[in-house]
């Protein structure tokens, strides 16, 4: 970590079981406000459970159970005081496979404002939606249908619309877990220049397995095998000269 | 280009295969075959015994509506129009009009026309105050013995003593239909008339409405406690030992045969509560108890259905739990709820045995005008006409049977029609 940012996650020696098997193991790690940090490993190896523990999606599943300490802006989130509702109003995610509710597009949009009663009336909440399609990169798409089923988009288009819809309530962070692997290079390239865009914002987490999307927008890169953090720093550093033989050969395309 | 192995082989095997599929696809032709001819039997069965019980043979008479005779105390109420002369005034017409002199004529001709009649001159007054005092053609309807010489069951040329009129009662029969006065029309007593012994005056309005009633209160009682429960033991409940237990039992609940939920409504609402026999609130609490875990486990498998990453939408963008479940998996797993919903439904609409238990078999004049007031159902009273030997009963028998599976096509074309709207939504 050669550049000193604010940092927004601290995780201090995190490791996360389903049931008996251990799919974390004791990472620590500290992550910069307004940045993009990318997560990259070998499929399995446990970026997607590390990435969920950031907003506590960890917790609807059963069997999961979490030791060491995840502090988001300063505070515990496994504390038994917080509830998840302010968390994840802060600590937004972005999903594989697109998600929208099969409602309209406004109504997507629409959603997270709503139930948090962010808008006190109608016009307030329309300004919301259209700030958030904008920032979304899908207003000009959307304007004229508004009113149409959010699954009638293309996959991009979808994509977008969750985007939008994790900023509509602005949170500070938001999680994306390989949002581009069902898209097309066009729609991938768009929703990369976004993401850029939106981390002037926003801290984002992104999960890829595309070497070429680490490097092209991330700052900073941390490398997983195997439920271990074995290589985290500046991007340009991990991929000109990585410090570890098992990042350098997952990079160099050997393993995974 | 050669042949490679992979390819030798599976041509070689091709044969087989094909043969195998067109046995099965053969069997499962016949199976629909075989299950669409039943179908047809059944229906037709029922259509050609049920379609005559809709209709009956009437006379009509011409009748004079003195006031005075029809209505003594002069205020037309039932009381008076009850102790009035209706029934002699029929007489009259009938008497005249066969022209029967002795005591066996005139007892004959009297046993003609179903013993009704004066309460259909009375509805007939009571209806039309104005027709009062003039000379009115009214419609009786025609006893069943003698509806049964009109449809042919009973023969002139059967020895006298082996029929149930004798001479001078079809001679009369067939004078009327010389006079033109006999028509064969639909059965306003089917639709309007309740629980009778006389055949020609049973109907099954007072069925109807009893089952409308007991299927409401089933409907209002099953639906929204079914659903909360799959609702709660598929998105709250913790996966423990305890909710693994109730979760088996709600399943065995559903292969229960269907009288012990009589015998637990008998025990439960009518032994111990002190609530009254055959109300339409107790056969829709039982019947609520049947339908129960059909509800539940549809509502659960269409939970199921609904994909989980709409869920964890909603969570991740901060909805509580609650939210989630309510505002989105719900309203998507209402249509497969509702179809769970319908079958059951459908099934209590259908049920008899749970009902007799608790007393709904009782003989019920009146039409229930609340789920406190003792009425019967459909299918029961179906199974009590289906006891009587009269022709008509037989008629009319199949008549409801075939009232009753209108209602439960209808009931599941509303459930399709229903799911359809909302599955269209989106
Ligand atoms: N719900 C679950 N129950 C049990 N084990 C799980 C569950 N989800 C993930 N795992 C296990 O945890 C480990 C890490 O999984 P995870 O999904 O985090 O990997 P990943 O790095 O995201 O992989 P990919 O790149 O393929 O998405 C894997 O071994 C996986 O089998
Ligand atoms: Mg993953």
């Amino acid at each position: 970590m050669t550049e000193t940012v604010e940092s927004i996650v601290n995780c201090k020696n995190v490791s996360v079981y389903y049931g008996q098997k251990k799919a974390i193991n004791n990472i620590s790690i500290d992550i910069g406000r307004r940045s993009i940090t990318a997560f990259i490993g070998p499929s399995g190896c446990g970026k997607s459970t590390f990435l969920r523990t950031i907003n506590r999606m960890n917790d609807t599943i059963d069997s999961c159970r979490i030791e060491g300490t995840v502090i988001v802006d300063g505070k515990d989130i496994y504390d038994p005081s917080i509830d998840v509702v302010p968390l994840r109003a802060k600590v937004g995610m972005v999903f594989q496979k697109p998600n929208p509710f099969p409602k309209s597009i406004y109504e997507n949009v629409a959603y997270g404002p709503r139930i948090h009663g962010l808008a006190s009336n109608k016009s307030e909440l329309d300004d919301i939606v259209e700030k958030a399609l904008k920032g979304a990169g899908l207003w000009n798409e959307a304007r004229d249908r508004l009113d149409e089923s959010g699954t009638s988009l293309s996959g991009g288009q979808q994509q977008r619309l969750c985007i939008a819809r994790t900023i509509a309530v602005e949170p500070q962070i938001i999680l994306m877990d390989e949002p581009c692997s069902a898209l097309d290079p066009i729609a991938t390239s768009n929703i990369e220049d976004l993401m850029s865009d939106l981390a002037k914002e926003y801290t984002i987490i992104i999960v890829t397995h595309s070497m070429q999307q680490a490097a092209r927008v991330s700052q900073k890169t941390a490398y997983f095998h195997l439920g271990n953090l074995i290589e985290y720093g500046d991007t340009k550093e991990i991929f000109v000269r990585p410090k570890d033989s098992q990042t350098e050969a997952y990079i160099s395309g050997k393993i995974g | 280009m050669a042949q490679t192995r992979t390819e030798k082989i599976v041509i070689d095997g091709l044969k087989a295969r094909q043969t195998k599929e067109r046995n099965f696809k053969f069997f499962g032709i016949f199976a629909v075959a075989l299950a669409i001819a039943f179908l047809a039997i059944l229906l037709i069965s029922i259509c050609s015994k049920g379609l005559p019980g809709f209709f009956q043979y009437y006379a009509t008479f011409e009748v004079e509506l003195t006031r005075e005779r029809i209505d003594p105390r002069g205020d037309m109420s039932d009381q008076s129009l009850f102790e009035g002369e209706a029934k002699k005034i029929i007489n009259e017409a009938v008497l005249e009009f066969t022209g029967a002199k002795k005591r066996n004529e005139k007892k004959a001709a009297r046993s003609l026309l179903s013993n009704g009649s004066d309460l259909r001159l009375v509805n007939f007054v009571q209806k039309n105050t104005d027709k009062v005092n003039s000379r009115q053609k009214i419609k009786f309807a025609l006893d069943d013995d003698a509806d049964s010489f009109f449809r042919g069951y009973i023969k002139k040329q059967t020895p006298e003593k082996q029929r149930r009129l004798n001479d001078i009662e079809i001679n009369y029969l067939e004078k009327m239909n010389e006079a033109g006065i006999i028509t064969y029309e639909i059965s306003d007593y089917l639709f309007f008339g309740s629980a009778s012994r006389n055949a020609e005056m049973a109907g099954i309005k007072g069925a109807f409405i009893g089952s409308m009633l007991t299927l409401a209160v089933c409907f209002l009682i099953a639906f929204p406690l079914g659903v909360a429960t799959a609702v709660y033991l598929e998105e709250f409940a913790p996966k423990n030992k305890f909710t693994e237990l109730i979760e088996i039992n709600i399943n065995n609940l559903a292969a229960v045969p269907s009288v012990v939920f009589g015998i637990l409504g008998l025990a439960i609402f009518i032994n111990l509560f002190g609530m009254p026999r055959s109300i339409p609130l107790i056969g829709g609490l039982v019947l609520a108890l049947m339908t129960l875990p059909t509800i539940i486990i549809s509502s659960r498998a269409a939970i199921k259905a609904v994909p989980p990453s709409i869920r964890d939408g909603a969570l991740a963008i901060g909805a509580s739990k609650m939210q989630a479940t309510m505002h989105h998996v719900v309203p998507l797993a209402i249509p497969g709820m509702l179809t769970g919903t319908i079958i059951g439904m459908a099934q209590a609409l259908g049920e008899t045995a749970p009902l007799l238990m608790i007393g709904m078999v009782a003989f019920i004049v009146d039409i229930p005008g609340s789920i406190t007031d003792p009425g019967t159902v459909l299918p029961v009273q179906i199974f009590m006409w289906a006891d009587f030997a009269e022709r008509m009963f037989v008629h009319k028998t199949s008549a409801a049977i075939i009232i009753l599976l209108l209602f439960l096509m209808i009931m599941n074309g509303g459930a399709v029609w229903l799911r359809r709207k909302l599955e269209r939504r989106w």
